[in-house]
């Protein structure tokens, strides 16, 4: 697993531009060696133990970027180092025992890598996919964060905030003058941006030493603010080169003009423009005064802010009155720091505090900011002939005027305004309020088909102004008026020319009403959306029952509380009961859902809870088809003959699975077809041919890519309801949400395209927190999510949660099972007392090192560590636990994994990391005690220490104190249950402030689950009976034992 | 302006004495008839021969007959223009706008200028003007502060419309109106003074009034500083005692001094040789993971914005910056947001797996 960093160079001399070097830790290099002489804090640097070398890094991450034709470099870095050298960055996921008892010193380290020039790696640096293929790689930190400035950088080229400047640097002896590209950054929140963006750089960014006699860079590159500007200025002017080139002007090369110079000198690769100083100085003199308007109205700190106030309220309509227009000092971090014209005038001092922050000469700064306001807007000239000008003031019409005219202008140059608060208000404004109401008195039933596509809502749009709608007579009244703004009553309105011609085009439209089904009406009454005739449309108000439809749409709480199902077995818990009359509410509806509760809360529990009740209450009117992940078929099997065991259950898979009309057939008697993706995939043309009741859909993520053919045939069965089971809607991209919603509703979240352009990209990319806002009020009414942690569900939990996983065997496995099953139970039938006894252990031992993997029953587990081919795919646990851990990993929860097998240790130690791409630490018999007791601080302490850890029962089953872990997995089990006990309270012990929940893996059909059996029918005598050790089994008949060893699928 | 001001003359003395200019250019004509332009006195009898060619000069920004745009540059040419004779003129303006004009400074108040005529080595040429004394200063000033139009315009490098009302107030004039107020003297043979090599810098300083209307102050005694503190003692009502010291200048250089010390400091100094555990969680991740850092990566609502908003610079000429540049802003732009928005497929999930 590899690391990715991305180091920002900034520029050395004047003509050079920059570069970006890109350097990789990786796992897979040999552990570091513990280096026992003196620190080597200051010594000359060394190289670095576990990067790539530049080769490496070009073959495992270059494909079809540039970087494969970047030149190898060095970079000397200090990074945080103990006595096995470099620290590696927290993303780096590996299984070596470093030293972590050493305090943590600086140390300079030789790091290879690959050098891209600014231009080249800007665009690898924007586009570089945040995790490899198979998690092959992550971005670090630092790659991370030249990133997200990156995206800064095309914000401002994009908005052509650039202006051509010509720098005068002297370079020694001779003056050299530049001609550069420089962004302009003095937009509304730009400011506290870059301070942000300034604050936010990790450490690492700025370790790099320079030069030769290992210091670092010249001083303003040294600071975060100083580093993070030379990379804004430097990438704006690359890019502008880069990108512009192509359509450079073109001049008449009879005259050669200093100004001809610069501007070509904006163009080429050399900056440095060809003219004389002299000539170079008369240019920058010009520039500069013609650049002085720049800063005009102000600076990254403070601008001049023109505040309008209206009239005082008056009764009746009028639209007369004397408006002020304010001249200030605003803050440009917080626009509410003001200081008006009155109070700079008093000022005495030639410099003052606002908001923690100085500003100079706040009088000139005023002054400077009026003389050039009054370019832009005339008016303001009038005021300028007192010695002390503080407000002008307008008539309604001229008021209107600065609004619409000035205002614009002015806030483009760099002005504030403070426009009276009403301004642009949805009270001052004409807006189209969306009138929802019910087709029907009465409430529908659902019987009445699928009720989310029937147009069941009469709606009619409505002008309004605020929260009053108005008729045309009443609009016309205003108009008449013939004032841009009216006062109503103390409330001033806005009647633009625009909108009144938008308003009268409502107005004439001939259908203003009509009818749309619930799935329209929610998407506006979540999310008012958009325009009619380019008037926004401001409110959505609803009666009756769509009203309380919607209200408890969006309020979950609301949501009718049903009995728990009589049929049901066992006791749901409180906040079980809330999911399963949520879910119902949607079932009503014929509206999608997705129940996301954490993993551990009982989804499975809720969806069969629902199944019932609808069978209870006779609306269960057809077969259900759950489709989940191959290897949970089973366990839906088992829970549901246990707690719903009047439910028809069937499951459709495997080699023998009913096809075509015996498939119906046997549909007509069965509530629920269980099935996997696979088969899903394989059986497309049957399951669509079926009208389902519903589609429930477990581990929902599994259709997370809308491209597969898995989520394209799942979208196309037919069904009353869909629902979606899943414990993260959104894995990485929100393009996931999208599918599943897709699924559920489709449309709801508009076309795929459609979606990214409005949500996925603005949020992902930009954290466009309006974009997220509004996907936030449309989808989460969709679903319902309770954490753990959550304080409504942790009252209802016991502390320890105990869930069995039922896996299933791989072909191999299952083939190898019965291979040995038979072959040894040949022998025993033939032998007796010692030998049978012998025969039966290592039976038993051969066929639980099956259970686990191939690998481990062939002994050739050391051969096959660190040769993926060799382990993934062959064993049925082994896949099961790499899906829990996503979800465990994800969450950044902490787990136990026991297991009884050394070997099955090491391999898991080896495996998981790699493949999860998280680390792990694996603690043993062999362990050494010093080595133990890092390894529980590490585990316990380390807010960087692994998420896995890996224990031999035997070693790891008493004494230790692992609190951290929120989950406990027994990879195999021990038959005694104390023994399994006494392990769990590894973390399950008095300073754990976490539920822990207990997963016991089990392979379903193997004498694993059939001793479980055992051992739950006995519970409490367990103990008692069954001893510590397994020697009871030996004792079994032969008929008994084939009982117990038997395969049966 | 600093640019100016730092340069140091060349190693050539500035000479003593300026001679007023001469205000009467008829007298000179009727004394030795018209001359013709490019006249050295080797030149006469051999025909026209204009200066030595020189390249690296600086030449008159207009080349259209008006030069300086602004009133007051036009004012300052005006000034001239009444003391030099027509043809001197002529060759004066031709001469800037050939570039013969090697280099113009600013020195305690003078002007200094190095202009190439026909000798190898160029002409130095000395304007200056004649100084406000305090008491004219201080006349101005309280005058000046009187109106917020005065420092307003000033600040934004316009020279005020109706300033010159304002200097009459106080009695004093702003440009150059009687003799002996313009000072000029240059190392040509010329014995005409102002000379044609004096009026080609005069022109040339038309161009720098353009940009910078504190010049003419500066010129009269005055610096930027001095009149901006000057003006605000007025404005306030505070006595208006005005000294270099009291600026905010000062404070403000220390300002920025200790902001770079500091700096300075932050960076290469106690960068802990050892870091605890939460340093060290801090070295590879900022505490801030900008996840909701805004961008927005869109056109802006007119094109070229900066150009639309400063407008074209003077140096321009006869070129627009806006077509210049108009489709390179637009072109990047476009690059950006096809870059933002269609480059992402790079991370798009793959199809159909399994």
């Amino acid at each position: 697993m590899l690391v990715i960093h991305a180091h920002w160079r900034p520029p050395r001399r004047t003509n050079e531009t920059g570069s970006i070097f890109f350097w990789a830790e990786s796992s897979d290099k040999e552990e570091p060696f513990y280096f026992k002489g003196r620190l080597p804090k200051r010594q000359p640097p060394k190289e670095h133990l576990f990067a790539l070398t530049a080769d490496e890094l070009r073959e495992k991450i270059s494909g079809g970027t540039p970087l494969a034709k970047a030149s190898t470099e060095m970079a000397k870095l200090r990074l945080p180092s103990t006595r096995t050298g470099p620290v590696p960055s927290p993303e780096l996921a590996h299984h070596w025992n470093l030293d972590t008892t050493t305090p943590l010193f600086l140390a300079p380290w030789l790091v290879e890598g690959l050098e891209l020039s600014s231009e080249t790696a800007f665009v690898v640096l924007v586009s570089l996919p945040l995790r490899g293929p198979n998690n092959a790689y992550v971005l670090g930190a630092d790659a991370l964060y030249w990133r997200k400035a990156a995206n800064l950088v095309m914000e401002i080229l994009a908005a052509q905030k650039v202006v051509p400047v010509l720098e005068c640097q002297n370079g020694g002896t001779n003056e050299q003058y530049l001609a550069q590209w420089e962004a302009v950054l003095d937009g509304e929140d730009d400011g506290t941006r870059l301070a942000r963006l300034a604050a936010a750089m990790p450490p690492v960014c700025l370790m790099e030493l320079l030069h030769p006699n290992g210091r670092y860079n010249a001083a303003p590159m040294h600071t975060p603010r100083g580093l993070l500007e030379s990379f804004v200025n430097t990438m704006c002017d690359v890019m502008m080169r880069a990108w512009g080139r192509s359509v450079m002007p073109a001049f008449d090369t009879r005259y050669d003009t200093p100004f001809q110079a610069w501007i070509k000198a904006l163009f080429s690769s050399e900056k440095i423009v060809h003219a004389s100083n002299a000539q170079l100085e008369s240019l920058q003199s010009s520039l500069n005064a013609w650049m002085r308007d720049l800063q005009a109205a102000g600076d990254e700190n403070f601008r001049v802010a023109f505040s309008l106030a209206s009239p005082t309220a008056e009764i009746g309509v009028t639209t007369q009155g004397e408006w002020t227009l304010g001249f200030n000092i605003q803050s440009r971090h917080d626009p509410s720091l003001v200081m008006t014209a009155e109070e700079i005038w008093q000022t005495m001092e030639p410099a003052l505090e606002i908001g923690g922050r100085r500003i100079e000469f706040p009088q000139e700064r005023l002054l400077a900011g009026l003389g050039y306001a009054s370019r832009l807007y005339p008016p303001l000239m009038e005021s300028l002939q007192d010695s002390q000008p503080k407000q002008i003031t307008l008539s309604t019409e001229n008021a209107y005027q600065f609004m619409r005219q000035a205002a614009p202008l002015l806030k483009q140059a760099g002005f504030g305004i403070v426009p009276p608060s009403w301004w642009n208000q949805k009270s001052a404004r004409l807006g189209i309020r969306l009138h929802l109401s019910p087709k029907t008195k009465s409430v529908p039933k659902s019987s009445e088909g699928s009720l989310s596509l029937s147009k069941l809502v009469n709606y009619r749009w409505e002008m309004a102004l605020g929260e009053t709608s108005i008729s045309r007579q009443e609009f016309d009244a205003l108009v008449a008026m013939r004032s841009p703004l009216v006062q109503v009553n103390g409330q001033w309105i806005q009647l633009d020319k625009e909108q009144i011609e938008a308003a009268n085009r409502f107005f004439d439209r001939p259908r203003n009403s009509g009818t749309m089904n619930l799935l329209e009406a929610a998407q506006y009454g979540l999310a008012n959306n958009g325009h009619q005739e380019e008037l926004p449309v401001s409110d959505v108000v609803a009666d009756d029952w769509v009203d309380d439809w919607l209200k408890d749409l969006s309020h979950h709480d609301r949501v009718v509380t049903l009995q728990q199902p009589a049929t049901m077995k066992g006791t749901l818990r409180p906040y079980q009961v809330t999911g399963y009359s949520w879910l119902a509410f949607f079932q009503k509806w014929g509206l999608g859902a997705i129940l996301a509760d954490d993993m551990g809360l009982g989804k499975t529990i809720q969806a069969l809870a629902l199944l019932l009740y609808q069978k209870e209450t006779g609306t269960l009117d057809g077969p259900v088809l759950l489709v989940c992940p191959t290897s949970v078929v089973t366990n839906w099997r088992r829970e549901s003959d246990k707690f719903a065991p009047t439910l028809r259950t069937m499951v459709h898979q495997g080699p023998k699975r009913l096809k075509g009309k015996t498939f119906t057939q046997a549909l007509t008697t069965t509530n629920l077809v269980l099935t996997s993706y696979a088969v899903a995939r394989q059986d497309a043309e049957l399951l669509q041919s079926i009208e389902w009741h519903a589609v429930i859909l477990d581990e929902a993520q599994n259709i997370k890519n809308p491209n597969a053919k898995q989520t394209r045939v799942l979208r196309q069965l037919q069904s009353g309801y869909r629902l979606a089971l899943t414990g993260t809607p959104v894995e990485n991209r929100l393009s996931e949400l999208w599918s599943i919603m897709h699924f559920l509703n489709p449309g709801y979240l508009y076309s795929r395209d459609e979606f990214r352009k409005r949500f996925g990209m603005p949020i992902e990319r930009f954290g466009d927190k309006e974009a997220t806002e509004k996907l936030r009020a449309l989808v989460s009414p969709f679903i319902l999510r309770r954490v753990k942690t959550d304080p409504n569900v942790i009252s209802d939990l016991p502390e320890k949660i105990e869930m069995k996983e039922y896996c299933t065997l791989s072909e191999e496995q299952a083939a190898l099972y019965e291979a040995t099953v038979r072959d040894v139970m040949r022998q025993v039938t033939e032998s007796e007392g010692m030998a049978r006894r012998g025969l039966v252990l290592k039976m038993l031992m051969q066929l639980k090192q099956i259970c686990n993997h191939p690998l481990q029953f062939e002994h050739r587990i050391d051969e096959a560590l660190g040769k993926h081919k060799m382990i993934s795919g062959r064993s049925g646990k082994l896949r099961r636990l790499e899906e829990r851990l996503e979800i465990i990993l994800a969450a950044g929860e902490r787990v136990l994994i026991f297991t009884q097998f050394a070997s099955m240790g090491h391999l898991l130690n080896n495996y998981l990391p790699e493949r999860m791409g998280y680390s792990a630490q694996f603690l043993h018999g062999g362990t050494p005690t010093w080595q133990r007791d890092e390894m529980v601080r590490h585990f316990q302490d380390d807010p960087n220490g692994p998420q896995i850890f890996i224990l031999s029962l035997r070693a790891g089953g008493t004494g230790l104190n692992l609190t951290r872990a929120s989950h406990v997995i027994h990879f195999d089990r021990w038959w005694n249950p104390a023994v399994e006990d006494q392990a769990t309270d590894r973390a399950f012990r008095i300073g754990q402030k976490n539920n822990v929940q207990v997963h016991k893996f089990l392979a379903i059909g193997t004498l694993e689950e059939r001793i479980d059996e055992m051992i739950e029918s006995k519970k409490g005598l367990a103990e008692a009976i069954l001893g510590t050790s397994e020697q009871w089994l030996t004792e079994l008949s032969t008929e008994e034992l084939q009982q117990l060893v038997q395969l049966r699928l | 302006m600093s640019e100016q001001e730092k340069k140091q003359p060349d190693n050539q003395k500035p000479s003593p004495d300026l001679k007023p200019a001469k205000s009467s250019p008829q007298s000179k004509r009727s004394n030795r008839g018209p001359q013709r332009p490019g006249g050295g006195r080797k030149a006469q009898g051999k025909g026209r021969s204009g200066p030595r060619r020189v390249s690296g000069g600086i030449r008159l920004r207009s080349t259209s007959g008006q030069s300086a745009r602004n009133w007051w540059a036009q004012r300052w040419i005006r000034s001239m223009e009444n003391v030099v004779d027509v043809n001197r003129l002529r060759r004066g303006r031709y001469y800037a706008q050939q570039g013969q004009v090697l280099s113009i400074d600013e020195d305690d108040g003078q002007i200094v200028a190095k202009v190439q005529g026909s000798r190898p080595k160029p002409y130095q040429v000395r304007i200056s003007l004649k100084p406000f004394s305090e008491e004219e200063w201080a006349n101005l000033l309280k005058v000046l502060s009187g109106k917020a139009i005065f420092s307003a315009e000033l600040l934004n490098g316009h020279m005020p419309n109706n300033i010159e009302d304002a200097f009459a107030e106080a009695g004093v004039s702003l440009f150059p109106s009687r003799t002996g107020e313009l000072l000029t003297d240059c190392t040509c043979p010329d014995w005409a003074n102002p000379c044609k090599h004096v009026a080609a810098t005069h022109y040339i300083l038309g161009d720098r009034f353009d940009d910078d209307p504190f010049l003419i102050f500066r010129l009269r005694g005055y610096t930027q500083e001095q009149i901006i503190n000057g003006l605000r003692k007025h404005r306030l009502g505070v006595d208006a005692v005005i000294t270099a010291a009291d600026t905010g200048a000062a404070t403000r250089e220390e300002a920025t001094d200790t902001a770079s010390e500091d700096d300075d400091e932050a960076a290469m100094g106690p960068l802990p040789d050892v870091f605890d555990d939460e340093a060290l969680h801090e070295f590879w991740r900022a505490p801030d993971d900008l996840a909701d850092f805004p961008v927005r990566i869109q056109a802006p609502e007119v094109q070229f914005p900066i150009i639309k908003r400063l407008g074209e610079p003077d140096a321009a000429g006869r070129y627009s910056l806006s077509e210049l540049l108009g489709n390179t802003y637009m072109a990047v732009s476009q690059a950006a947001q096809i870059i933002a928005f269609m480059g992402s497929d790079l991370d798009d999930e793959e199809e159909d797996e399994e």
